[in-house]
């Protein structure tokens, strides 16, 4: 019997109360004690819409990520932040990392960044770039080749997981992966991606994810199977699930609610897809997710997908 | 260039605003119905503009595909959701969604604008090239708008990788093309490549489209840097020797200069009048 969960798989939208928020801080015009107390304010609502729904781990909003590389560019040693670059095929942007020499792990990477003791012990989710994708979105100007640099990152962060490990419950670490699906690349690129990612969550208890998104998830199948990863999560707006269904799979996240458009869809089309897919494979696990981060939305927008999100494992027949 | 045209659009509603970088953000919404348009929305500032301007008016309107690829799509979707195969969903949308703009907000736009006797328009498509599949779409629409209306027409497209638009350029129905080159330049003087990093496009117009009239920007909009005149002219001299025919090199800004005070606007194009004179000077 399958159990069927919910989960977000990225940061959550910023209402425009904390946007422009933002926008004060920046011009000076209000306290940094302020904006975090806003920041914090807004990061319990999002725990809290994510625990009324059932969601078996919980992400606290990511709010001040203001893109997915952000806090670990600026706190990795050889890393400086540059100019702006698109974020995929989206009409948002991130700031490129500039490689300029030996990554290396100093300080904590992430505090500041993340919000464990908002959430039940067990339940918090953490989500982090794999390394490919982190070093393929960035410019190098090191005297490294691409392969020692997954390493190079793979290491730093494995430290910085060891050591929030140690302070806190983790329930489930997200390694998210874009870049590998994106395009279609050489077995050789992502057998080596695989070893990297087996460096980042060398010693991590928590359970382990890789979500592939902006692409068809074909395109990484079926080396991501290789990955020691416990669960494998698709984008359902790129990846056809009839085809995925090929492919055996113990946990899967399936992301089925489009994340970047703001109809709320219609639960009974999207069960009836799973049901589908469960007729063909049955996984100890499926995650309903949606197909990205949730950013993308109006913020009331982003809290009718998580109640979509509910609707969908109640009707699949998941614990929620 | 989002939210103006779209007040005036019957079948679109705004829901909320949406992160673009860091603090930065805009008013999205969605279609929900077939669009409709409730008057042309910019025919007043025209005849406004029109009777102070000494010269010509060119009236930049935002394109169908950047209308549509900038917001949700509540209507076409439903139609195809159903569907296996996602991407061919979303495709299939998208196009009656981006052709439907074209012929039932757009045209008319520019119908109204030329009955009004406006004689060139330009359409901003700066969303093209995010998704550089769908360019063909984009100049599909782009023709749609402008079918059986005699007016001349640049396309401006900023902040992208032009080389997504080759070869289906050579398809627009255009007159002209405007794209930003001067942030992606060096300030210093000369007609290296090295120097001249902004402009190597060119050379992709000299093979696939050598008819078209290419504005290359050599004004940076995004910087209070004043170009100096002899900067804009080896700007414009050099585009001119990569494209292979000065007479199709018009001197024009990267984009609109909005963000520029107006002393810090007007001094720049003050330059480059000048810069676009001292190269004239050079084939004169």
């Amino acid at each position: 019997m399958t159990e069927v969960y919910g989960i977000l798989v990225g940061a959550y939208s910023r209402s425009e109360y904390l946007i422009k928020s933002f926008r004060e801080y920046f011009k000076g015009k209000l306290k940094e004690e302020e904006l975090k107390k806003r920041i914090l304010e807004e990061a319990k609502n999002i725990i809290q819409l994510q625990s009324e729904a059932g969601f078996r781990y919980i992400v606290d909003g990511m709010l001040e990520w203001h893109d997915l590389l952000r806090p670990i560019a600026g706190n990795l040693l050889g890393v400086e932040i540059d100019g702006l670059a698109r974020w995929f095929d989206n009409n948002a942007f991130y700031k490129k990392p500039i490689i300029t020499g030996e990554i290396h792990k100093k300080n904590s990477i992430l505090s500041g960044y993340i919000y464990p003791d908002l959430v039940d012990p067990g339940k918090w989710k953490l989500i982090l770039p794999e390394p490919y994708t982190f070093i393929s979105l960035s410019e190098n100007k090191s005297k490294f080749k691409q392969d020692e640099l997954l390493f190079q990152y793979a290491e730093a962060l494995n430290q910085e997981l060891l050591e929030l490990q140690a302070k806190y419950d983790i329930g489930q670490i997200q390694l998210s992966g874009p870049s590998l699906v994106w395009r279609k690349h050489e077995r050789d690129t992502l057998e080596s991606v695989g070893d990297a990612i087996m460096e980042m969550l060398k010693g991590v208890s928590a359970e382990k994810m890789i979500y592939l998104y902006f692409g068809n998830g074909l395109n990484a199948l079926p080396a991501v199977l290789d990955y020691e990863v416990d669960v494998v999560g698709f984008d359902l707006t790129y990846t056809n699930l009839n085809l995925l269904a090929e492919y055996d799979i113990e946990k899967i996240a399936l992301g089925i609610v489009d994340g970047r458009n703001s109809l709320i869809e219609d639960v009974e089309i999207l069960a009836k897809k799973i049901d589908k897919y469960l007729d063909k494979r049955e996984p100890e696990t499926l995650y309903v997710t949606p197909s990205c981060e949730l950013e993308f939305l109006p913020v009331n927008i982003a809290n009718e997908k998580i109640k979509l999100i509910e609707k969908i494992v109640a009707r699949v027949g998941g614990e929620s | 260039m989002y939210e103006h045209p779209l007040t005036y659009v019957e079948g679109f509603k705004f829901l909320g605003i949406v992160k673009v970088w860091d603090a930065e953000f805009y008013r999205k919404g969605a279609f929900i119905d077939s669009p409709r348009l409730i008057k042309p929305y910019h025919l007043e500032e025209f005849l406004f503009v029109k009777s102070k301007a000494r010269k010509e008016v060119k009236i930049p309107l935002t394109g169908a595909y950047t209308l549509a690829d900038w917001s949700f799509d509540e209507y076409y979707i439903r139609k195809y959701i159903d569907l296996d195969d996602p991407l061919h969903a979303r495709s299939k949308a998208k196009e009656e969604m981006v052709l439907d703009i074209a012929k039932k907000i757009i045209r008319p736009n520019i119908v109204s604008l030329v009955e009004a006797g406006a004689n060139r328009i330009q359409i901003d498509e700066p969303a093209v090239t995010s998704k550089p599949w769908e360019v063909p779409l984009m100049i599909e629409a782009l023709n749609e708008s402008i079918k059986g209306v005699n007016v001349k027409v640049t396309l401006h497209v900023c902040y992208s990788d032009y080389t997504k638009l080759f070869p289906y350029i050579a398809e627009a129905k255009i007159h002209q093309i405007s794209i930003e080159c001067a942030n992606r330049d060096s300030r210093e003087l000369g007609l290296s490549d090295e120097v001249r990093i902004g402009y190597s496009i060119l050379e992709y117009f000299r093979e696939y489209a050598e008819w078209l009239e290419v504005a290359p920007g050599v004004i940076d909009v995004h910087t209070d840097f004043i170009e100096p005149p002899e900067l804009i002219r080896d700007r414009l001299n050099y585009s001119a020797k990569k494209h292979g025919d000065e007479s199709k090199i018009i001197a024009c800004n990267d984009c609109g200069l909005r963000t520029r005070s107006w002393e810090v606007a007007y001094q720049k194009e003050k330059n480059l009048v000048k810069g676009a004179s001292l190269t004239r000077d050079l084939y004169s």
